[in-house]
């Protein structure tokens, strides 16, 4: 008999079926973990991210709209999950491009060409202080705007203004490295 | 399972333990908790009101006393629903999200039977009423624990029944 599809095991598991979660969670923890990994995290690390993935699909499978295909929407999650466990370590040192990235949405072949074997801290070197403290705050922190905004005394419009000019000057300078490396 | 997957598996064992303890391991087991909730739930209706000659307690009796005063046609009606929504509360409280879940989409056939067969039963032992008042009464205690149970299923199905429009 044929192997039901992810979509199958998440309506099934909607509907309560222990049997589709355990079978799902069989098929997709290798994945999600090597997920993880590839965005830069520890093993252990990894591994954590993922458990905390399948409790998130727990608590929100509801939200699984019947027809939509499962594996990208749980990846949603598992996504987030990462990027949740970056903000939870407010530890610089441990991150990595991968949530650098994630900062700054829409680079994403940036991101790809990056990832390997560019230096955030390097690149974060070429930047103003004041712009290279915002991008620490709101990237690597995780904090809002106007969070930064309070503690700097800034308004929340400029610092906006000032994170899309930082953006900008980065992704001229991804593009000349990338253009150097051909 | 391949091997693999059992080793990635036994990672998650803690938290698949914790998700299973929602879900339904086994469905004999959820519909025997859902007949004994039930039943349990027809006993304490009629504790509460006394029904077709049939009170377990004084208070029963003293309730059936008042709503008997209410005029015929709606007497066996507000009988019926005492009888039929108690066993619907109990599941209630029995359930989560999803076993209920469960019950519904998976054992509705249980759902739909039981209350016939106990109503049914109950109407024809030891009923001192006429035809019309027992029909009343059958139809209320068999509708509203489907049109409970049918609700519901509609709070329970949240944003999962809107298909995609997109292809």
């Amino acid at each position: 008999m044929a192997e039901p599809s992810d979509e199958e095991l998440l309506n099934l598991y909607y509907e309560g079926d222990a049997k589709a979660i355990r079978a799902f969670m069989a098929r997709h923890s290798g994945r999600v973990i090597a997920y993880a990994e590839a965005k830069g995290l520890r093993h252990e690390v990894a591994v954590e991210v993922a458990q905390e993935a399948f409790l998130k699909l727990h608590r929100f499978i509801h939200q699984y709209e019947k027809g939509r295909p499962a594996l990208a929407w749980f990846f949603t999650i598992v996504h987030r999950c990462v990027i949740d466990s970056y903000r939870g370590s407010h530890n610089r040192e441990s991150a990595t491009e991968a949530e650098f990235f994630d900062g700054l949405e829409g680079e994403e072949s940036a991101l790809d060409s990056a990832q390997q074997d560019q230096d955030v801290n390097a690149l974060l070197e070429i930047l103003p202080l004041d712009q290279r403290k915002l991008i620490e705050s709101r990237v690597f922190e995780g904090r809002s705007f106007k969070e930064i905004a309070d503690s700097t005394g800034k308004t929340e419009v400029s610092l906006r203004k000032m994170y899309e000019r930082t953006r900008a000057t980065l992704r001229a300078q991804f593009g000349l490295k990338g253009k150097e490396k051909l | 399972m391949n091997a693999p997957e059992s080793q990635n598996l036994a990672l998650f064992d803690k938290t698949l333990k914790s998700i299973e303890r929602d879900l339904v391991t086994s469905p004999t087991r959820l519909g025997l908790t859902y007949a004994a909730g039930s039943l349990a739930g027809y006993f304490a209706s009629l504790a509460i009101c006394a029904q077709c000659s049939v009170g377990l307690t004084p208070v029963a009796w003293h309730t059936a006393s008042i709503l008997h005063q209410i005029p015929d046609p709606w007497c066996p009606f507000v009988c019926g629903a005492i009888f039929g929504i108690a066993p619907v509360i109990g599941t209630l409280l029995f359930f989560n999200r999803f076993q209920h879940r469960y019950l519904l989409y998976r054992m509705w056939w249980l759902v739909v039977a039981l209350p016939i067969i106990v109503s049914v039963s109950f109407a024809f032992a030891a009923n001192p009423h006429d035809l019309e008042w027992n029909l009343s009464w059958l139809v209320t205690a068999i509708a509203v624990p489907y049109l409970f149970e049918v609700g519901t299923g509609f709070l329970l199905r949240q944003s999962r029944w809107k298909e995609l429009k997109t292809t």
